[in-house]
Parts: C-alpha cells; sequence; structure tokens
C-alpha cells in the first residue's frame, strides 16, 4: 500500500529517450535502470542538455560507481570505501553525492535535487539492450513497485559555501538478506524515547492531581505534558529512521502511556457512565455465572456481551475486582487494537515509517484517547475489527485458508461484542472487496467471501439473538434524520434549537487548521494517485474511507448530538484518513506540485516512484509533520472527551459525568442496592440516573426534568409522576448551586442550553413541603424521595 | 512445536491453572493473567502458524486469540449448560491450551521443519541501550500511577455520613408503624448525637440520643403515629440546625 507505484502509462518516444539514465553494478545481472523525470531535475544536469542520458557503472570488484552523464564532462566518480566490503547479499548501495563546484559535478539549481532510480524487477536480464527504450518500457512495466525518487537537499545558495556531502541509502526491496536477529531486532532510540515520553504522563499525572486542589498550574502542566508524551514519539517515527521492531515499541509504548493518561484520571473507580454500566454487566456474569442477565443500566448491551466475559473470566481467574479487571482489559484491548494497526498498514505498506505514522495519526482521533479506551464494549470490539482487516488482507495477498478462518474469527468476536463496530466492519470490508473489484482484472469474486460472511454473521446475530438493538439504534437514526432535515431547510425542534452549544474560537480553530491539513494531506494523495492511474485496490479504499471521514465531519454540525456522531464515525473512518496522511507524509507527495515542461502544475504527472526524502528538507518535513499531528492532538483533546471544562478532574460539577462522580452519590446509589427493590424506578439527574442504575441496580427513569423545574407538586407533576410509574427520586442539592457543565441537568432537559441559574430552593425544596412524598435517605447533598403515601 | 517446548508449555498451562483455581490473589493474579491474555493465544498460534507470521503480528495475535478464547469458549460453555465462574474458566482456558499444544506437536513430529528460531543474546551494550531506558520508563509510569491512585483515593473517599430509613410498611392496629432508621458515618468526636421526631405541625414527639458504634453506625427502629406526617431530625453536638433530616409521609391508608 505504502509504495507508490509508477502509472502504466506509456510514455512518447521522446520522453522516454531524454530521461534514460543506466547504472550498471558488479554484474551485467545488477543493471540498473534510473529514468530522470524530467530535463532538470538531475543530480549532475543543470544544461538542460538535448541528451540528459547518464550513466552509472559499478566497476567490478573495486566498488567504484561510476555515473557519466553524456556530454561526457558531466560524469562523476562516486567510490565506495575499498576497505569495508559489503557483506554478501547485501545490496544497499551508497552513493555520496559531492555537493558544490568542488565537487567535481556541476552545480545543483533550485528544484534541480532529484535523482529516480528504477530498480530491476522481473526478469533481470541485464543485457546491454536493457538500455534501449523497448528495453526501458518494458522494464518500467515490471517492475512498477521498485522505482525510487530521491530528493536530495538544495545546495547552497553561495558557491563559497563550504561543499556539502550527502548520503543517500538505496535499499534493494527484493532481494533484502534477513538482517542479524539483533539487528533486527534493535530498539535503536525508541527506550530513550519512550522514558522522555513518560516524564510527560508524570508531568499529567501531577496536573491532573492540581486539578482535584483546584491549582491554578494544573492546565498549563497538563498540556506540556500531552505533548511531551506525544511528540517526541512522532518525531523519531517521522524521521524515518527507525526499524520495524523500534517503530513497533514506540508504537506500542506511547499507546501505554496514552492510556496511562486515561486510567490516571480516575484511578480507583469507574466514573464515566457507560463504563458504570459495563461494570454492572460484567458484575452480572460473576455474581451469577450466567450470560443474557438483564442489566437496566444498557439493555443493549445484555446481547453484547464480548466485554463483560473478558472483565469477568479475567476476574474469576486471577481474584482481582472487577473494576481492576476491567481496567486491565480495557488497556489490553486497546493496545492489541493500535498493535493490529500497525501490522495491518506495515504488511500492506512493508513500511515500519508508514505504520508507525499511521497508528501516531490515528492517536489524534477524537474518541482515540478516551472512548475508544474505556471499558465499554466497542473497546473489546475495535481489536477484531483490525484483526478482520488485516486477515482479509494476508488472505487476499496469497496466505493461506487459515487467515480466512482468523477473518472469521475476528468477525464473529467483533460481532458478539458491539453492533455499531460490527456494522462498520461490513462497510469497510465491503468496501476493500468493491475496489478490488472495480480494479483487478480477471475480477476477484472470492474477495467477496468475507464480507459476505460478515454480513451473513452480523444479520443472524441480530436476527436470532440481539433484536431489541434495532429499536436501540432507531432514536440515534431518527435523531440524525431530523438534523439533516433542519439543516436542509426544516424546521428545528424547540428542545434541539435550545441545546445548540456555541463552540469556543480557538477551539474550533485547533480544530479547523488540523482538519485543514488532513484535507490538504488528502487531495494531495488523490491527486497523485489520479494522475499515476493508481490501481492499487487497497489504496483507492483507503481514499475513499478518508473521503468519508470527512463526510463524517460534516456530522458535527448536525445538532447537538452531532460532535459525538461525528466523534463515533470517526473512531472508523478515521484509520483510512490516518493511512492516507501517512502515505502522504513518508512519501513527501508533493502539495504543491512542480510545473512540468508543458508548464502544467496540478495536471502534471508525478515522478515515477516512491519519493525519498533526505537532508534538510527530511529536517523540514519531520519538524511541520510533528507540528501537525502534535496540532491534530491537541485537536483532538479540545473536541474530544473530556470536555475542555472537565480535562482535569476536580470537585463536584453538576452532570458532568465523571467530574460529577463523588462519594456521596456513589453512597445514595449504594443505598439504592441495599434497600430498594430491583424492579423500583427511579429517576434523578444524568449522574444519579447513572449511579442509581448502576451500583443502585434500580430501573432508571431518565426523563424527569419537567418534575425538578416545576416550583411546586401539583397534580401535573403528579400525573408525569404516574404515567413514568416512578416509584423514587434522587435530587442532589448542588443542582441548586451549580450550573451543569454541558447546559443540562436531565437527559431530554426541557431547558436545555437555555439555564442561566441553578435551580432555585423551591424547585429543589418542593418535595420537602408535600404532604405525599417522603425523604428517606439523606447525606447531606444527596436525597432519595418516595412518591406517593407510605 | 518442538516436544520441550510443548512440555513445558503444557506444565506452565496446568501450574497456572492450578493457581488460578485454588491459588491466594498473590499467585492466582499472574496464573490468571497469564491464562487470559497469554497460553491459549499462544498455543493456538503455534498450532497454526510456523513462519508466515512476523514477530509484530504473532506479538499482537497471542493476546487476541486468547481474549476470543474467552469470549467464544465462554458463550459455547454457556451454550452448553455451563456455569461461568472460576472453575469453569480455568478449565475452558486450559482444556483449549492443552488441545492446541497436542495439534502443535503432532504438525511439528509430522513435519519437522525447522521454525528458525531466534535466539537473543543480552550484551552489555545493550543493556545500557535499552534496558536502562525502558527501566526508567517503567519506574515513571508506576510511580505516576500509584501517586495518582492515591492522590484520588485521599481526594474522593471522603466520609459520608448518612441517616435513612427503610420504606415504611403500612400502619398497624394501634395506628403505629415501626421504621427502622440506620445512621452511617457519625464521628464519636463530633457528638453527642440525638435524634428528634417532630409530627405535622412541628410539635415534638420523641428525642433521643445516639450512641454509635466504634464505625460510626447506629441503627434503630422508632414507632411513629401512621395518620401523622413526621419529620426525624438528627442533631450533631450543640448545633440547632438539623444535620440530616429525614421524612415520613404519613400511610394512606
Amino acid at each position: 500500500m505504502g509504495d507508490q507505484p509508477t502509472s502504466g502509462r506509456k510514455r512518447t518516444p521522446e520522453e522516454t529517450a531524454a530521461e534514460t539514465v543506466v547504472i550498471k553494478a558488479a554484474s551485467p545481472d545488477e543493471t540498473v535502470v534510473i529514468d530522470k523525470a524530467a530535463p532538470g531535475e538531475t543530480v549532475l544536469d543543470d544544461k538542460a542538455a538535448p541528451d540528459p542520458t547518464v550513466v552509472i557503472t559499478k566497476a567490478g570488484s573495486d566498488e567504484t560507481v561510476v555515473i557519466t552523464k553524456a556530454p561526457a564532462d558531466d560524469t562523476v566518480i562516486i567510490r565506495a570505501p575499498v576497505t569495508k566490503r559489503r557483506p554478501a547479499g547485501d545490496d544497499t548501495v551508497i552513493i555520496r553525492v559531492p555537493g558544490g563546484p568542488k565537487g567535481g559535478s556541476k552545480k545543483r539549481t533550485a528544484g534541480d535535487d532529484t535523482v529516480i532510480i528504477r530498480l530491476p524487477g522481473g526478469p533481470r536480464s541485464g543485457s546491454a539492450d536493457v538500455t534501449s527504450t523497448q528495453a526501458l518500457t518494458t522494464a518500467r512495466k515490471r517492475a512498477a513497485e521498485d522505482t525510487i525518487v530521491i530528493r536530495l537537499p538544495q545546495a547552497p545558495a553561495k558557491k563559497k559555501t563550504a561543499p556539502v556531502e550527502e548520503t543517500v541509502l538505496i535499499r534493494l526491496p527484493a532481494a533484502a538478506p534477513e538482517p542479524e536477529p539483533r539487528e533486527r531486532f534493535a530498539l535503536g532510540w525508541a527506550p530513550w524515547v519512550l522514558a522522555l515520553s513518560s516524564l510527560g504522563v508524570v508531568l499529567v499525572a501531577l496536573a491532573y492531581a492540581g486539578g482535584r486542589h483546584e491549582a491554578s498550574w494544573a492546565m498549563a502542566a497538563y498540556w506540556i505534558g500531552q505533548v511531551i508524551v506525544f511528540s517526541p514519539v512522532v518525531f523519531r517515527l517521522l524521521s524515518r529512521l527507525a526499524g520495524v521492531a523500534e517503530s513497533f515499541v514506540l508504537v506500542m509504548g506511547l499507546a501505554t502511556n496514552q492510556y496511562m493518561l486515561k486510567w490516571m484520571y480516575s484511578p480507583d473507580q469507574f466514573r464515566f457512565p457507560d463504563e458504570l454500566q459495563h461494570w454492572l454487566a460484567t458484575t452480572l456474569i460473576t455474581e451469577s455465572g450466567e450470560l443474557f442477565r438483564q442489566n437496566n443500566a444498557l439493555p443493549p448491551a445484555v446481547h453484547f456481551p464480548g466485554l463483560a466475559e473478558m472483565g469477568a473470566g479475567l476476574s474469576l481467574l486471577t481474584g482481582l475486582p472487577v473494576t481492576a479487571a476491567g481496567t486491565i482489559v480495557a488497556g489490553v484491548a486497546h493496545l492489541i487494537f493500535v498493535g493490529w494497526l500497525f501490522a495491518a498498514v506495515l504488511r500492506a505498506s512493508d513500511s515500519p515509517a508508514m505504520a508507525g505514522v499511521a497508528c501516531v495519526t490515528y492517536a489524534t482521533a477524537m474518541h482515540y484517547l478516551f472512548f475508544n479506551s474505556m471499558f465499554l464494549y466497542a473497546t473489546a470490539a475495535l481489536p477484531f475489527f483490525m484483526l478482520t482487516v488485516w486477515a482479509h488482507r494476508r488472505w487476499r495477498t496469497g496466505g493461506a485458508n487459515r487467515f480466512l478462518a482468523l477473518a472469521a474469527v475476528g468477525i464473529t468476536m467483533t460481532t458478539v461484542s458491539h453492533h455499531v463496530t460490527a456494522f462498520a466492519l461490513v462497510g469497510t470490508l465491503l468496501l476493500l472487496s468493491l475496489t478490488e473489484l472495480a480494479l483487478d482484472r480477471p475480477r476477484p469474486w472470492a474477495t467477496l467471501t468475507v464480507p459476505a460472511l460478515a454480513l451473513a454473521v452480523v444479520c443472524c446475530w441480530i436476527g436470532f439473538v440481539a433484536q431489541d438493538v434495532i429499536g436501540y439504534l432507531e432514536a440515534p437514526v431518527q435523531r440524525l434524520a431530523a438534523a439533516l432535515h433542519q439543516m436542509f431547510g426544516g424546521a428545528a425542534a424547540a428542545a434541539e434549537a435550545g441545546a445548540a452549544k456555541p463552540v469556543p474560537l480557538v477551539q474550533l480553530a485547533v480544530q479547523g487548521l488540523g482538519i485543514l491539513g488532513l484535507l490538504v494531506l488528502f487531495l494531495a494523495v488523490a491527486r497523485d494517485m489520479i494522475l499515476r492511474r493508481d490501481r492499487d485496490a487497497w489504496r483507492w479504499a483507503a481514499l475513499v474511507g478518508g473521503a468519508v471521514f470527512f463526510a463524517g465531519n460534516g456530522a458535527r454540525f448536525l445538532g447537538s448530538g452531532g460532535p459525538e456522531i461525528a466523534g463515533r464515525l470517526s473512531t472508523f473512518t478515521y484509520v483510512p484518513m490516518s493511512i492516507i496522511a501517512a502515505i502522504a507524509i513518508v512519501h513527501a507527495v508533493p502539495v504543491v506540485p512542480p510545473k512540468d515542461s508543458h508548464g502544467r502544475r496540478w495536471l502534471s504527472p508525478p515522478p515515477p516512484g516512491v519519493a525519498v526524502t533526505t537532508g534538510r528538507r527530511l529536517a523540514g518535513q519531520v519538524y511541520i509533520g510533528t507540528t501537525l499531528i502534535t496540532l491534530l492532538m491537541v485537536g483532538a483533546r479540545t473536541g474530544g472527551w473530556p470536555p475542555v471544562s472537565a480535562l482535569l478532574p476536580g470537585p463536584y460539577i453538576p452532570a458532568a459525568y465523571e467530574r460529577s462522580v463523588d462519594a456521596y452519590g456513589v453512597d445514595a446509589a449504594r443505598w439504592q442496592d441495599r434497600h430498594l427493590p430491583r424492579e423500583s424506578r427511579v429517576g434523578g439527574d444524568i449522574t444519579a440516573v447513572a449511579l442509581s442504575s448502576t451500583y443502585g441496580r434500580i430501573d432508571p427513569v431518565r426523563e424527569v426534568g419537567d418534575l425538578y423545574w416545576a416550583t411546586s407538586w401539583g397534580d401535573a407533576e403528579e400525573e408525569t409522576a404516574r404515567q413514568l410509574a416512578l416509584d423514587y427520586l434522587v435530587v442532589d442539592r448542588r443542582l441548586g448551586e451549580l450550573l451543569p457543565m454541558d447546559g443540562a441537568y436531565f437527559q431530554g432537559d426541557p431547558m436545555a442550553g437555555r439555564i442561566t441559574e441553578p435551580l432555585s430552593d423551591a424547585q429543589l425544596g418542593k418535595f420537602d413541603t408535600t404532604g405525599s412524598i417522603s425523604r428517606l435517605y439523606d447525606n447531606g447533598n444527596v436525597r432519595i424521595y418516595r412518591l406517593g403515601a407510605s | 512445536m518442538n516436544p520441550v517446548r510443548a512440555g513445558v508449555l503444557a506444565g506452565l498451562t496446568v501450574v497456572a491453572s492450578v493457581a488460578a483455581g485454588f491459588g491466594p490473589l498473590a499467585v492466582a493474579a499472574p496464573a490468571g493473567l497469564l491464562l487470559a491474555f497469554v497460553l491459549p493465544g499462544y498455543a493456538i498460534t503455534a498450532a497454526m502458524f510456523r513462519r508466515e507470521i512476523g514477530m509484530v503480528e504473532r506479538s499482537v495475535l497471542v493476546p487476541s486469540l486468547s481474549l476470543a478464547v474467552l469470549v467464544l469458549g465462554g458463550l459455547g460453555l454457556w451454550a452448553a449448560g455451563g456455569h461461568l465462574n472460576r472453575a469453569g474458566w480455568t478449565l475452558l482456558c486450559a482444556v483449549v491450551t492443552l488441545i492446541a499444544i497436542g495439534v502443535a506437536f503432532y504438525r511439528h513430529a509430522k513435519d519437522p521443519e525447522e521454525t528458525g528460531r531466534i535466539r537473543f543474546r543480552i550484551s552489555q551494550d545493550r543493556l545500557i541501550r535499552d534496558v536502562l531506558p525502558l527501566t526508567l520508563a517503567v519506574l515513571l509510569l508506576a510511580g505516576a500511577g500509584v501517586w495518582s491512585y492515591a492522590d484520588s483515593v485521599g481526594t474522593y473517599d471522603i466520609r459520608v455520613s448518612t441517616l435513612s430509613a427503610e420504606p415504611p410498611g403500612p400502619a398497624g392496629a394501634d395506628g403505629a408503624r415501626t421504621v427502622q432508621i440506620s445512621a452511617t458515618g457519625l464521628a464519636s468526636s463530633a457528638g453527642p448525637w440525638s435524634m428528634v421526631l417532630t409530627g405535622d405541625e412541628g410539635v415534638e414527639i420523641s428525642r433521643q440520643a445516639i450512641t454509635p458504634d466504634t464505625g460510626g453506625d447506629w441503627t434503630g427502629r422508632l414507632t411513629v403515629p401512621g395518620d401523622e406526617r413526621v419529620t426525624v431530625n438528627l442533631f450533631r453536638g450543640g448545633e440547632t440546625g438539623a444535620f440530616r433530616t429525614l421524612i415520613i409521609a404519613a400511610d394512606a391508608q
């Protein structure tokens, strides 16, 4: 995937004749043909000579490589060290290109910094005829994947500057020997980079502690820590000097460090409502030893027991509490997901740099840090989503049927773990297969096997086991449809219109800049692929997926739930987008291409092969790339979860999810567990309902805002309570002191987005003055009322 | 899988199973982690692949397949009427691992192809270059984690003082109801504690001193009139305002 193949486009004889370079290596079998993209782009050519042919000859045993360019005075001799002989099979060629006039070559002008080397593919004829036009055409077609473009750094502007020696390493991919084990597993700078990254973790831990104690410096420490955790790893990976082992260790180390950031936010207990729901599902299995037990907190999760089984299994096998087991399971699943992403991109691109950059780019996904590593059922499904994609790739590229079996395991695991991820998997597999069908000849119909299998498994599971998920997903789909209707001219629902909360301009600017950067990379790769007439099905699939990512970002503007939908969608669409970004960055796809000989810029055919950047140009790309990806990370932290106002843990805030869970709320919920019947229906604010339905294990009633906003308890409230079959209400007196974080105290809050003052004493105190209501629990902050006379 | 490795792996599986099934937490935890994340996946990977996958793929496949055993095996066990308790999970992981070891061993015996095993040699240079910084990273992470945990517990795990009542039942023949009242988290040093019951008109019905136990808890049964709305106030020390308050509505009947 990573290698940008040469277009199969036939060039005119004139073009071909003007661009031919030949390298003759030690034996005729090692003859290498160099294509020069266009006059004026060869290292040794600045004259636009009519015949810019260059010949590089490796002169037998003395390891000398001769580059000859006609006319004769353009010859450069590059002498390899004779004292250090290359071991047999080591086909790395080192070309030292002298810079400046002293080097014997001519000065290089602006833009005169590219050498294109076409490595021999297919049969290595090595005959003298290889220089003929016909042979070149044939060679080009056969060796499309073996072309490398090397961009050399610009020569100094002034001649009196000392000449600069630039070294270019060319590794011939086909015949690369197996490296020594110690080299293969060399970790390079990864340990030190990770040690530095861990310092960032310490800094964020300090920031979290500062947040808990409301220290003013905490936010600054948080951002500095985030950058230290992230950017050194990105910098090292972008340098393209890391091998497979180093890249893998860097990527997994970064994922570990970032998981630590998530865990340290709330290390002693799950606080996010969805995590608590899955904590309950897991606890039910450990207590009963049975699957599919009713879970009032999240009924659809009952029929997707993957995560709960993992947590329960680990808890029972180790004897650890469910919270600890869940934390470990979520962390391991998160690491496996990142590992599969790395493995899939590595297998497809054969480039550790590409795999590493794709992974760190994905680490800037909106929900990567929290949602996708929380103890949620999507976290359990995501690694198997990627496993299936990897297995499909292996199977389609000649792997045995064992990979098909692995894909089947991945599909089944994804399906029994999470509904939306299962749907996304079917879509992804279908996309991969359809692009393959569209581009390959003869059409490989067998590629449809895996998506068909996935579709069948998902349909069977939902049809026979998890029918209730259809109703569960109906509501968000309807909200999405309503938002789309509103966007295209329809009237907005009153509550929805009021719920929209303006996003701070700085936050929008950071996110916008990041997405704009991605769009630029996306368009550059798209242009490159189109003009190359790229036929790689997986690259096209990634491009289509990237386009879906941008379309999905449009969902941000679909009402109050838009950002959440966009974020959740990006969990899947950001995978191909990350790959596209990695292609653009690692292969240095030009964002603004140079003009060709016909004066065309945007329609000029890109140079064949893969661009390999060195020297100052590479350094510049590393800095720019690191900045861009760090900017994306900052944008994800500000636009993802937790929201900006709760980036740090701290004191209680109403309806602020993790920030709302404290000892008072938990104690009230545990009292419900001990004293109320399981079938009791309990209403409350967002936090109270989340805690009551999980720690309290009762039946939650969420849309109770009207009962709280009323200033007195009359017939209307009595009727509402009767219709909702409410038994109890949880009232936190702090709702009368603080405004909600997200503009609403309750789910379906009738005052959402319009709350300017906390609830009044009359609104919260009416329960104490109503004769038919009992207060059965009081801990100073949280009170529990029983509705109806005793 | 050669006989030596198969034997070691099988032995390790048995030992881990026994430890997870019967051992104390300190032994069961690492054994359970091995059974949940490593052993089944390692054995299945060895049974399925020899040289077809690289180290990266192998290192990710092992925990993936182990988790798949937990989930799909658990579903199968439950569908077969089994119980998903500690013994069930332990047997499931152990049996799958041993079967996979058997398959891997059989494949090796049938076709003893050299699998190209790589031997690592840790040099002094590598110790300094790799192990030292990685150890530093692990220590930093561990330190940050432990400290963060302690800080979170210290911040949030505060003592909550509560006053609560069981949902009262109907009034008896004498028109009175018995209500079980509980108080928790009462610090003796903040006392003395007293409980005052008042009726509809604010008239005091009863007053009693509360003596929490060493854990700060108190439980008692109070008799209240069934036809009145009763307020139960808990007072702390010499404070005039109620520290905690309950309200028992009148019996509807």
